[in-house]
């Protein structure tokens, strides 16, 4: 007896919502009483790699792609009918495809997530897109067009979560505008052709947690983000701007970065607006772009995380400044100790010999630190007994090896005269340090 | 402490004494003791003793404090092992827990069917629970080609 069949619709519906979309359509040829039900299930998940593996070459064929094109259109212009919750839609498409009109017209869509390895073209059509119920929207390509940002934005009136990775930005002015947004993250590449932009504004009052990385912008006008709690930045410096970057003045340095790089100053506004901050965390790059307003970098009064992260080819020329405008500072996490070495990064670390050094350091109240890709090289035992001397609340300096790099421990013996050390600087500090090493790292660098 | 119990009537006329803690897990019940309508039991019309049996059984082990103190995995092998059952008693569950409103539970049974389901072709599907094919060969064959994308 066909008890399944017989089941009310909509316990069939949720016994189909368990399936992935192959699976549901498949059921459509089950009988006349399965035709039609797959239109009834309010949450859709579509992973075109089901039926494009093992065989390969199966998505090239033309029919099979429009009927698969065809069926997500049909799904999407059921929503009047039977309104759908959560769409998911994951497939390999050529640069041709474009994403269905119905994906941006749709009155209960509320969470979308779309992910092209090549480029995701946002349809911007007569009608423009309309999705009031949108409140989370991620986007992963490498390359995603859109138009400009504030006519896109204002599409989802509520939305909440933004990611877009990696975008371009279509003018060279443009503003980040929402009321609702909580969470953004932007991953961009500039202008068309790696250009910096002119002016990026943020007006995002309600904005929580923000990932920006980005081509540095020639100025931040606006940056309305008062109650930002945690954010992490990454500031780009194209190489052929290095140079200029530290040596702003120097009117002998014939480059054409000259004039974008001057106005790399109004980086400070970004850092103004975001000056109330619990957490933050700044890769090399930002490092070495706030160098260019040091004096004017604000007070974080609220920060108590930060997190930087080094380069051998980037300098610390912003640490103490840095350090010294975070009065409630209680953790640092410090992600690679080796940097560019100036005589800019000051009293932060021991590399160059000076008579005040450590004052940044010392007002500092951090009391946990985190040193993370350790290599192990006498410079940075040096630095970490620098900051063990200079930091006056430190209560505990974890220290973990780099996993993947190339480090010291390589060379025969070394490994164990770093372990000794760090254990002699456990027993003369006040301060509680460990080496925190997995066992087959332990066992790679001591069998020599 | 003594816990409060409450009477449950299947359709064919048993009684089964439970405690209120554990039955609520059906919301259909949890509304009636909200609305103080159990004082003489609750009499469950679609359900008959035998999935009544399970059902109950199955709210116990959910049940989880301090007397019954059970980790997620546990509840998963246990789940495994209580989906052991013939395919009319599992339609029969699915219908008792739709009607009882336990959510856990209509998701746990519509899972075991959704997986009979994966994996299989129509003609499987079909033969698994005896569904009749009423297509002409005609009707079949345009069903599969307007989603010709998922049958390949």
């Amino acid at each position: 007896m066909d008890r399944v069949s017989n089941l009310p619709d909509g316990v069939r519906g949720h016994i189909l919502s368990f399936l992935p979309a192959k699976h549901i359509a498949l059921t459509s040829v089950l009988s006349k009483s399965w035709l039609n039900l797959w239109k009834l299930i309010p949450i859709l998940d579509i992973d075109d790699s089901e039926f494009l593996h093992p065989e390969e070459g199966k998505a090239e064929r033309l029919e099979i792609r429009q009927s698969f094109v065809d069926f997500v259109d049909r799904v999407l212009a059921l929503q009047d009918d039977s309104p759908i919750d959560r769409f998911s839609l994951k497939c390999i498409t050529e640069d041709e495809d474009m994403l269905p009109q119905e994906m941006f017209v749709s009155k209960t869509l509320v969470k979308l997530k779309i992910r092209n390895d090549r480029c995701v073209d946002w349809w911007c059509g007569k009608g423009g897109t309309s999705l009031p119920m949108l409140k989370s929207l991620y986007i992963d390509s490498d390359l995603i067009l859109w138009g400009k940002m504030k006519r896109f934005l204002s599409s989802f009136p509520v939305l909440e979560e933004l990611r877009m990775a990696s975008m371009e930005w279509k003018e060279s002015h443009e503003t980040v505008s929402s009321a609702s947004l909580r969470k953004l993250s932007i991953l961009g590449t500039g202008c068309e052709d790696y250009v910096n932009p002119k002016s990026i504004s943020f007006d995002t009052p309600s904005l929580l947690y923000l990932n920006y990385s980005d081509l540095v912008a020639e100025d931040y006008p606006l940056v309305n983000m008062g109650k930002l709690l945690e954010a992490r930045i990454n500031l780009i410096v194209k190489d052929d701007q290095i140079k200029r970057v530290r040596e702003p003045n120097n009117d002998l340095l014939q480059d054409d970065a000259g004039n974008v790089v001057l106005q790399f100053g109004n980086v400070v506004k970004l850092m103004n607006g975001i000056q109330n901050i619990q957490i933050l965390y700044l890769t090399a790059d930002t490092l070495e772009v706030l160098s260019l307003c040091c004096e004017s970098m604000p007070v974080f009064n609220n920060l108590k995380t930060l997190g930087i992260k080094s380069e051998e080819g980037r300098g610390w020329q912003a640490v103490p400044a840095l350090l010294r405008n975070c009065p409630h500072l209680e953790y640092l996490i410090i992600e690679g100790l080796l940097h560019n070495v100036t005589d800019k990064c000051g009293d932060a670390c021991d590399c160059i010999s000076r008579e005040d050094k450590g004052r940044s350091l010392a007002s500092c109240p951090v009391k946990k630190v985190e040193i993370q890709g350790f290599r192990g090289t006498m410079r940075e035992i040096n630095m970490i007994g620098h900051f063990l001397r200079s930091f006056k609340c430190l209560k505990e300096m974890g220290i973990f090896p780099e996993e993947e790099g190339p480090t010291n421990f390589e060379n025969p013996g070394a490994f164990e005269y770093v372990e000794k050390i760090l254990k002699l600087y456990n027993e003369i500090s006040n301060c509680d340090v460990y080496f925190l090493v997995w066992g087959y790292m332990r066992r790679k660098w001591t069998t020599q | 402490m003594s816990s409060k119990m409450i009477v449950l009537m299947s359709s064919d006329g048993q009684s089964f004494e439970v405690e209120e803690a554990v039955a609520i897990q059906s919301q259909t019940i949890a509304h009636m003791v909200e609305d103080d309508c159990v004082a003489d039991g609750i009499p469950l019309a679609n359900v008959e003793s035998k999935i009544l049996v399970k059902v109950i059984e199955y709210c116990k082990k959910y049940h989880v404090d301090e007397a019954n103190p059970i980790s997620e995995e546990d509840l998963n092998k246990w789940d495994e092992k209580f989906m052991d059952l013939e395919q009319s008693t599992i339609f029969e569950l699915i219908l008792a827990a739709n009607y009882l409103n336990i959510k856990s539970l209509f998701d746990l049974t519509c899972q075991t069917v959704a997986d009979m389901i994966k994996g299989k072709t129509p003609e499987e599907i079909r033969s698994t629970f005896n569904i009749e094919n009423d297509f002409t060969p005609e009707e079949e064959e345009a069903v599969r080609k307007e989603n010709q994308w998922a049958f390949e």
